[in-house]
């Protein structure tokens, strides 16, 4: 060790304290003990370390404070009150959770409450409007209502069925497809970029109380589906909730 | 409050309280604060040198913020210290307490050894000046 070193570590040396040196700093004194230019600086720390130290041992614990300590036993198993029972850990991770779980249970009733049977096939129908090029469907400039008789010409469908309000809307294009099978009709509407959707209730397990609208969204879209007996009419767009009541307010006027 | 540390360690974390703050009463609300607030944890602790450690650290934390004494302290060493910087007087309070061997000292302080020696080594000729300046050649000669 370099005399630098040395003068550095024996600092940490207090000779009235023993066991409280580092093999390094015992070290350093050995060799401030040998060097001629350390030596007197460490007789100087010793001995005002001597003094000090004498004069921080004469320092005792008022004996009231051990009282006080045991007291504070008393003080620090009382139940938290207030603010200091909140800030516990034990306790936040208790109104963490609890907030969790509510939320997830509120999230869980209101996705229920939007439920309805053979929403997933309908939702599969609105998902086809992205996977579209535009090329699939047939041009057909008509009105909504005018396409009853050509999809039961050319493809034999029966089941076209337009919700009350969207007849006189001007089509696109029309097509047939089928998804699992069974045959589903849609139309492209300009207006609003709508496309109507029209298809046998039973064949897609929807079930809905008669001539009651129920809304959903699905990425970018907004959809609202419809069932009179056994035929459905699906409208959707791009959009939100609110832009889709207003079109189906607007119907009722 | 059941605390794992004996009277003996208490006395010295007292000492060690009383030389950063001034002040007896402060020393002993901010000991007393220390040891409720890691009364849980200290348990958790494999060994006694890291339940000193923690309290010396929550000890200095607290002393940080500790109001500064209204009436000067009558023992010569306490008022010495008081005139050092805080890393000074952290350092020299814990070597002299004698509560921790240096280089766990060191790692309490959140400071490396070398830093430790140059802070005690300045720390140890300001105190010099201090008590010479207060007309006490030896601060122990004060009391």
């Amino acid at each position: 060790m370099k005399s630098e070193e040395a003068a550095v570590y024996m600092q940490s040396h207090c000779a009235g304290l023993p066991g409280t040196e580092d093999p390094r700093i015992a070290k350093a004194v050995r060799v401030a003990e040998k060097d001629p230019a350390l030596k007197p600086e460490l007789a100087r720390l010793r001995e005002q370390d001597g003094r000090n130290l004498a004069a921080v041992e004469q320092v005792m614990l008022p004996p009231a404070f051990l009282g006080k300590l045991a007291a504070g036993h008393a003080e620090a198993a009382r139940p938290f009150s207030g603010k200091a029972f909140f800030a516990q850990p034990v306790v936040l991770a208790i109104i963490i959770g609890a907030v969790v779980l509510l939320g997830w249970g509120g999230v869980s009733l209101w996705n229920r409450s939007q439920d309805f049977p053979g929403k997933d096939s309908v939702m599969r129908m609105v998902e086809v409007n992205d996977e579209m090029t535009g090329m699939e469907m047939e041009p057909k400039k008509d009105s909504a209502a005018a396409l009853d008789d050509w999809f039961f010409d050319k493809y034999g469908f029966e089941d076209y069925y337009l919700a009350p309000g969207f007849e006189n809307y001007q089509t696109a294009g029309a097509r047939l497809f089928k998804q699992d099978g069974q045959p589903v009709a849609q139309v492209a509407v300009p207006d609003h970029n709508m496309v109507f959707f029209s298809f046998k209730a039973e064949d897609f397990g929807l079930s809905l109380p008669n001539d009651q609208w129920r809304t959903f969204r699905d990425g970018d879209w907004v959809a609202a589906v419809v069932q009179h007996d056994d035929e459905s009419f699906m409208v959707t767009f791009r959009g939100s909730g609110s832009d889709m009541d207003s079109l189906l307010q607007g119907l009722k006027k | 409050m059941d605390l794992p540390i004996s009277t003996e360690d208490l006395t010295r974390l007292f000492r060690f309280a009383l030389l950063l703050t001034g002040d007896e009463g402060a020393a002993q609300q901010v000991l007393y604060d220390a040891c409720v607030d890691t009364a849980a944890r200290l348990c958790s602790y494999r060994n006694e040198d890291q339940q000193l450690a923690c309290l010396v650290g929550s000890i200095r934390q607290k002393a940080r913020v500790a109001t500064a004494p209204v009436v000067a302290d009558p023992r010569a060493i306490v008022r010495g210290f008081i005139t050092l910087p805080e890393e000074e007087r952290v350092a020299l309070a814990g070597l002299y307490t004698g509560l921790l061997p240096a280089r766990l000292l060191a790692e309490a302080l959140k400071m490396s050894l070398e830093q430790m020696g140059r802070a005690l080594k300045s720390g140890r000729e300001r105190l010099e000046r201090a008590g010479l300046q207060m007309g006490e050649p030896s601060l122990e000669q004060a009391l």
